[in-house]
């Protein structure tokens, strides 16, 4: 029987009233923040919420920037393009931080919570950085059982080919710039490869 | 689950970018001539009289960004008359991708308007052959390949040159406006 807010589902397994929640936006309530970012980390801090089931990040301004969870942020973290919004269910975490590599941006936050506590929150993150050329480079989480809930962005400059577990090649899953991809796995390594003679920087959030 | 939403907007640097404080957002502006450019809230860059035929306005942009498409609107004064026809040039990292210019020969009073569209095709290659000219405008294509830096800077370069009102009127303007770029 598979534990509440553990995915992927098996046939025969059930799912749980705050799974249900969730995947139909119903909440008990919205906790919403602005965060002024500006290239110094800066944070918002929702530790002292309750039932915390969901984060929404929106990237309100025009300038991209960097976000972390829980962490101090740099311009090594997370990137998200400007007017670009990231959706992160099931989790629960107490700080959101951000920066820019010049300039400044607004993060809109919204923290959905739930009526009751529950368990199987993800409360754990890895954060990688992959600098793609046009051999085939790799890297890996930390935790390699888990499954994890795993956003990839293409910072630029160039297309990226994305494999999992393998070797990248260009028939890999093709992501031009400032293009995400997410997905749920138990694949730990991810490997990126760019056309000949051309460079870009991956950007890998893993939740777990 | 994670849910990814992609910015809704075309890019980074929109129409939004010309509508407030461009200065701030990294546009350089130089001005060779007598004319003034200020930043109309509604229409964007607004630049004013004093142009004569060998002024030249630039508006420079440096960024890193990956510009994949580009997208200017430009507005003549309304009812002006120019002794010769002011042409507008768009360069990416210096090379000259296009150019228009309205044909005012009959000095008949009239306004124009062009849109500018610039498509990148592959990731070194600039294509130029998309461009909508509107209202008595000539527009001359340049194709050939830009080079775009995966790292350091890339330039955006839009130069003015002609006059932005009739013969002895100091009172119209251009606007340029909907700049969109990814």
């Amino acid at each position: 029987m598979a534990t509440e807010g553990v995915f992927p589902k098996a046939d025969g397994d059930k799912f749980y009233g705050s799974e249900i929640n969730s995947f139909f936006g119903s909440y008990a309530d919205v906790k919403t923040y602005n965060l002024a970012v500006t290239d110094s980390t800066a944070n918002v801090d929702i530790s002292a919420i309750n039932y915390k089931y969901t984060l929404l990040i929106r990237n309100i301004g025009f300038t991209d920037c960097y976000f972390d969870l829980d962490d101090s942020c740099a311009t090594t973290c997370q990137f998200l393009p400007a007017g670009a919004e990231v959706i992160l269910n099931n989790c629960s975490f107490d700080y959101v931080s951000a920066i820019t590599s010049s300039g400044t941006t607004t993060l809109s936050i919204a923290v959905f919570t739930g009526v009751s506590d529950k368990i199987g929150y993800k409360t754990n993150k890895e954060i990688l950085t992959l600098s793609a050329t046009d051999a085939s480079s790799e890297d890996s989480f930390t935790d390699t059982t888990a499954y994890k809930d795993i956003l990839i962005t293409n910072v630029g400059a160039y297309e990226v080919y994305i494999a999992f577990g393998a070797t990248a090649t260009t028939a890999g899953f093709r992501l031009e710039p400032r293009e995400s991809l997410v997905v749920n796995t138990v694949k730990y390594q991810i490997a990126a490869i760019c056309n000949t003679g051309e460079t870009a920087t991956v950007s890998i959030l893993g939740v777990y | 689950m994670i849910t990814y939403k992609p910015s809704s907007r075309l890019g980074a640097l929109n129409e939004e970018d010309f509508k407030s404080d461009a200065t701030a957002r990294g546009w350089i502006v130089s001005n060779t001539g007598g004319s003034t450019v200020s930043y109309d809230g509604t229409n964007g860059f607004k630049i004013t009289t004093g142009l004569s035929t060998t002024t030249n306005i630039s508006l420079t942009n440096n960024t890193t960004k990956f510009m994949q498409y580009l997208s200017l609107y430009f507005r003549t004064p309304s009812g002006s008359r120019y002794a010769t026809s002011p042409k507008i040039a768009v360069y990416l990292n210096e090379v000259k991708v296009v150019e228009a210019s309205f044909d005012l020969a009959g000095n008949t009073a009239y306004e124009g308007e062009m849109n500018i569209n610039i498509f990148k095709s592959t990731p070194n290659d600039y294509k130029y052959n998309y461009i909508v000219a509107q209202q008595n405008s000539i527009v001359t294509y340049y194709s050939g390949t830009v080079n775009v830096n995966s790292n350091g800077t890339n330039v955006i370069r839009i130069d003015f040159d002609g006059r932005t009102g009739s013969d002895g009127v100091t009172t119209q303007y251009w606007y340029m406006t909907n700049l969109k770029w990814v």
